[in-house]
């Protein structure tokens, strides 16, 4: 082993390193300063570091300190002597701690009951389930409106409408999200029609029974030759069927997205004839 | 004697001083080593031999792409705050302007847009989270394809799918805390999915979220998760980790003086080191220039969370993208009970992940019942040494793969201009069908490359001579070959057996293979 | 009298002089109405030009008055000038075939040509006329939100355009002029629904919104055209993981260690340190149950 470099064109490579590591770091240095921080920061370090790993390496590997050297590899398993070893050891200090059934039971309760001690504490993180998916804002005689607060009126014009309203009073609420909709009234199914819809409007909860994303993608095309219509969920592509009480026809969603029932009130604007028939989104295992 | 000179004559090379600059730091360090009495550990330490296959510093990938997080991180934490109170935006962001949004969307929007080198320092965190799973995936691929998951590996192995877990709670609870449009929507999926849970569903719904969808409390809490209680895991567990290939030395290739009772390569001081510290500048260099020269996550763009509102190329991070699959592929199939639901996200959010992981957990014992290899292996197999196992693990991919496509699908539909449904059906076909084609084609690959004949007919030192009268000398090098050891009796005589149909030569290379490991 | 008093009372030059006037009247009244057929000529050969391009390029698909022509393409009476503006300026008419998505494409006609089909289909029904789109007198911010609300879903929060079912596109919404976005707000072109419940200010202020994306309103570094994690996801593979296993082929062995013999033998320190030892602390040789206690 000598002191001096044994290959000329890697000592360059390191050396070029190094001074691209010094360079970029003095880069890096002014372009914290400069408008566009972000890329000459961070290029001025990207430089800075790689100068240096290159550099160290081409060090390493160049300057003859490739080797193989073999060291030898103690077997791992244990002998059967050496666990002879453990054991006895084990069983000479069971002899002398000695057996006591009844205070490792005792100390085996205590501990179960210092756990249950602890339930509480983990039981504030969250208070109980008090019904709250039962119902949303939505009630009989509630006005739809949207995010601003203005009501829909019924007679507003075009069809294939989509909007995001809120029941008023309730605006923001998750669970009393709905996403209203204006089709051609003849292409309401009926039982869609029974459940409540005015001159072609009908309005579902926006919250995907899947997995609980907001359903806000609406294609349609009534225009031939081919006619689309569907509420598309964007996380996972679950396509409901808006004409037919938005039951799934495609992806993963396995139930229709509740329909809200609404009507028009005296002024002309949409409202809400009752809450939802079920809960909305996706459900827990107890609401089959 | 002479080797004790050599150690002193690298430590010369490696300072750049005179005697004066090298005597202070051998002198610190052998104050340290006087009081621990720790001075023949240090030597013996240094001198300490590492293989040095390349596949072998995709550890160390990962190892330093963690290193990154966490000094990036803490950076981070000075100027991020964990709440969900709401205040109005005021910061240079024009289009978001006089928006209600949470104090962490809102400090989030600060370190990106007015504090300088913030932005630079949060996309090197969010880059090196992505390159940190993928760095432990092809880690855990070379490892069990290599077989260095077997005895007495098999502890490290368990560890080492801990720390997988932990890495991609890591980046969920890490994506999760700017409280943006993008992964609000992710963690409503989560809710949903734990709500689908059987029993305590509800209840655990609440216990996490402090109370029903949205609550105000989900943010405060994934941010000490995310900051201490997940890397502080992972720390301890990456310890023990090292430790155990430390204690246990790495696994090495077969070759030329390589046996089952050694290890060959280089030492820790000054090669592996050199190289090892410089793997980290240079990682450090990549992920520092990602984040230099690529946006990631712009959550200005998604804007903060609000229940109503949705975005299409919803996807999470690429790391969770199996799961997101899972979820889009998966047959609208529910299973209804009475008044019981099991929903279809337990099936396609709770079940799969859980086959997924278990499986992962169990490749040692599955191994070990398949082969009845009991024994401890300390010299790796080339993937085409144990085709069973190579095909195996192919299929495995080849599935996740799918499900990782299964996530992009909406992407992939616009991109290549077909429509999602079409994408979807040629997934869930490729997800039945592409396993077991990837597991015959590969086992079918291992056989005929170990039909080859093996480098010891192939690579050769000393040449063959052709002698003057037309014939030729082969020097015989079997027996370089013959003192190497690894296979428990019998492994590769199996395999022989079943290959026998395909003449002897292929029988004659197993059992060499069989002879080498003694 | 003299004689041109004479003449100029005669009741013949009162009676020419009424009559002149009379038909100067009328010819100036002529020459108005001539002009408002001249100002109609202005358009009128817009409305010729409109007519003879709708004839020969249009009516195949819409009919020859616009009613529609069925498996071909729909009536015009109701699409009015906004629709017709749209899918002229950005290239989506004329459609090669009924069957495909109109997307946005190369523009087929010149600037006069657009005009004059606008013109044209103007006169054939009623439906919403252009819009007057000023993204200056919008809130950026509000725009913000209501994009998020109403658009995002289909167009990706960047504006990047995804994919909506039914093999249907939303596009890409970076190119687009503000009087295209309000166009196609009033109109919901292709599988866009209507969106009534949006008015002039909210569409001012999406306008506005969608110019901030167009811009660079990052710190000057690349997104990937705005196609969000996955794209991210592959980076992070192809521009980062791949480089970095190239950096350790380069660095370790590429061979599995076949390439050289062994050139040492185990080395007479590693021996001398192993039999020197007899604590178990030790990691390179255990201790033999013969050495210990």
């Amino acid at each position: 082993m000598t002191d001096r470099p044994v290959n000329t064109r890697a000592h360059r490579a390191a050396v070029a390193s190094f001074v691209v590591a010094i360079v970029g770091g003095i880069v890096a240095a002014w372009g914290y300063w400069s408008d566009e921080t972000e890329v000459w920061l961070g290029v001025g370090l990207a430089a800075s570091s790689g100068g240096i790993g290159l550099g160290l390496v081409a060090w390493a590997k160049y300057l003859d300190l490739d080797e193989h050297v073999a060291q030898r590899r103690a077997p791992l398993r244990t002998t059967p002597a050496e666990r002879e070893e453990f054991h006895t050891e084990l069983a000479r200090s069971r002899a002398t701690v000695g057996r006591r059934p009844l205070l490792a039971a005792l100390l085996g309760g205590s501990l179960a009951s210092l756990a249950v001690g602890f339930v509480g504490p983990i039981g504030s993180l969250g208070p109980r389930p008090r019904g709250e998916r039962d119902a949303t804002a939505w009630a009989a005689g509630r006005r739809l409106v949207t995010a601003d607060g203005e009501p829909i009126a019924v007679d507003s014009e075009g069809f294939d409408q989509l909007a995001t309203v809120f029941p008023e009073g309730g605006i923001g609420r998750d669970d009393s999200q709905v996403v209203l909709l204006r089709v051609i009234p003849g292409l309401l199914t009926e039982r869609t029609v029974a459940r409540g819809t005015v001159e072609g409007w009908v309005a579902y909860s926006k919250i995907c029974t899947h997995a609980g994303c907001s359903v806000g993608l609406f294609g349609v095309d009534s225009r031939p030759p081919e006619t689309i219509r569907q509420l598309v969920c964007p996380c996972h592509q679950s396509v409901f069927d808006p004409v037919d009480s938005a039951r799934p026809v495609g992806g993963p969603a396995t139930r229709s997205l509740p329909q809200l029932a609404i009507g028009s009130d005296d002024e002309g604007f949409l409202v809400a004839l009752d809450d939802f028939d079920r809960p909305v989104g996706p459900v827990a295992w107890d609401e089959a | 004697m002479t080797d004790h000179d050599t150690t002193v004559e690298t430590g010369e090379t490696g300072d750049d001083g005179g005697r004066a600059r090298r005597g202070v730091v051998e002198r610190s360090v052998e104050a340290v080593t006087t009081r621990t009495g720790t001075s023949t550990w240090l030597t013996t330490t240094l001198r300490k031999v590492f293989p040095t296959h390349f596949s072998f510093l995709w550890g160390e990938l990962a190892l330093y792409s963690f290193v990154i997080l966490l000094l990036t991180g803490t950076y981070l934490t000075f100027f991020f705050e964990g709440s969900q109170e709401e205040l109005i935006y005021a910061g240079d962001y024009e289009p978001l302007r006089g928006q209600e949004v949470s104090a962490a969307f809102d400090s989030v929007m600060r370190i990106s847009f007015e504090t300088k080198g913030g932005l630079l320092i949060r996309q090197m965190h969010h880059w090196a989270a992505l390159v940190f799973v993928g760095a432990v995936a092809i880690h855990m691929a070379r490892v069990y394809f290599t077989g260095a998951f077997r005895r007495p590996r098999d502890l490290n192995w368990v560890i080492g799918v801990a720390l997988l877990v932990l890495a991609l709670a890591a980046g969920f609870t890490g994506y999760s805390l700017p409280d943006d449009l993008l992964s609000g929507t992710g963690l409503r999926i989560t809710h949903a999915i734990i709500l689908s849970i059987p029993f305590v569903g509800e209840r655990l719904t609440y216990l996490i979220f402090g109370g029903d969808w949205p609550g105000t409390d989900i943010v405060g809490r994934l941010y000490p998760v995310h900051i201490l209680l997940i890397p502080g895991l992972i720390i301890v567990l990456l310890t023990v980790h090292l430790a155990l290939v430390w204690h246990q030395k790495h696994t090495q290739f077969r070759g030329p003086g390589r046996t089952q009772s050694n290890v060959v390569g280089e030492r820790v001081w000054p090669a592996f080191a050199l190289k090892s510290i410089g793997l980290f500048f240079l990682v450090a260099a990549v992920i520092t220039a990602m984040g230099a020269l690529f946006d990631i996550n712009a959550v200005w763009l998604y804007g903060p969370y609000d229940v109503a509102e949705a975005t299409s190329y919803a996807q999470p991070d690429w790391y969770i993208g199996f799961l997101e699959g899972s979820l889009r592929l998966f047959p609208p199939w529910e299973t209804r009970i009475g008044g019981f639901m099991i929903n279809n996200i337990v099936y396609s959010g709770i079940v799969v992940p859980t086959l997924i992981f278990g499986g992962l957990f169990a490749v040692p014992w599955i191994e070990r019942r398949l082969t009845g290899d009991h024994a401890d292996h300390h010299l790796a197999d080339r993937p085409r040494d144990a085709p069973n196992r190579t095909g195996i693990g192919a299929a495995s991919i080849t599935a996740v793969t799918v499900l990782f496509l299964g996530g992009s699908q909406d992407v992939i539909a616009g991109t290549l201009n077909v429509s999602v449904g079409r994408v979807n059906t040629a997934l869930q076909i490729l997800f039945l069908v592409g396993p077991p084609v990837a597991f015959w084609l590969t086992r079918r690959s291992c056989l005929a490359l170990l039909d080859r004949p093996g480098p010891e007919r192939t690579e050769r030192r000393a040449p063959i001579e052709r002698l003057a009268d037309g014939g030729y000398r082969v020097p015989l090098e079997v027996e370089d070959w013959m003192d190497a050891g690894g296979a428990a009796p019998g492994h590769f005589d199996r395999i022989a057996e079943e290959h026998t149909v395909r003449g002897t030569k292929q029988a004659h290379t197993h059992s060499e293979n069989a002879r080498r490991e003694t | 009298m003299s004689r041109l008093g004479r003449l100029l009372h005669s009741p013949v030059l009162v009676a020419v002089a009424l009559v002149g006037a009379l038909a100067g009247g009328v010819a100036l009244a002529v020459a108005d109405a001539g002009a408002a057929p001249a100002q109609d000529g202005s358009d009128g050969p817009l409305l010729e030009l409109g007519s003879e391009l709708y004839a020969t390029q249009c009516s195949n698909c819409h009919g020859v008055s616009g009613g529609g022509v069925e498996g071909r393409g729909p009536t015009l009476r109701t699409e009015g000038t906004a629709a017709t503006d749209f899918v002229l300026r950005t290239g989506r008419m004329p459609l090669a075939s009924p069957e495909m998505q109109a997307q946005a494409g190369p523009v087929r006609y010149s600037e006069e040509e657009i005009l004059a089909l606008v013109a044209f289909v103007d006169t054939l029904g009623d439906g919403p006329a252009i819009p007057d789109v000023d993204p200056a007198s919008g809130d950026v911010a509000r725009g913000g939100e209501l994009y998020r609300l109403n658009c995002a879903a289909c167009h990706v929060a960047s504006g990047a355009g995804a994919p909506i079912g039914g093999g249907r596109q939303a596009p890409n919404l970076l190119d687009s002029t503000p009087t295209e976005v309000g166009e196609a707000i009033l109109i919901g072109p292709g599988a866009m629904p209507v969106f009534g419940a949006l008015d002039a200010d909210d569409i001012d202020s999406i306008a506005a919104y969608i110019e901030t994306l167009d811009e660079e309103n990052t710190a000057g570094t690349s997104s990937f055209g705005g196609a969000g994690p996955v794209a991210e996801g592959l980076a992070a593979w192809l521009l980062a993981l791949v480089p970095l296993i190239a950096l350790t082929r380069w660095i370790g062995r590429p061979k599995a260690g076949r390439d050289r013999p062994v050139v040492e033998e185990l080395d007479p320190l590693d021996e001398a340190v192993a039999d020197r030892r007899t604590e178990p602390s030790a990691d390179v040789a255990p201790v033999r149950s013969e050495g210990s206690s």
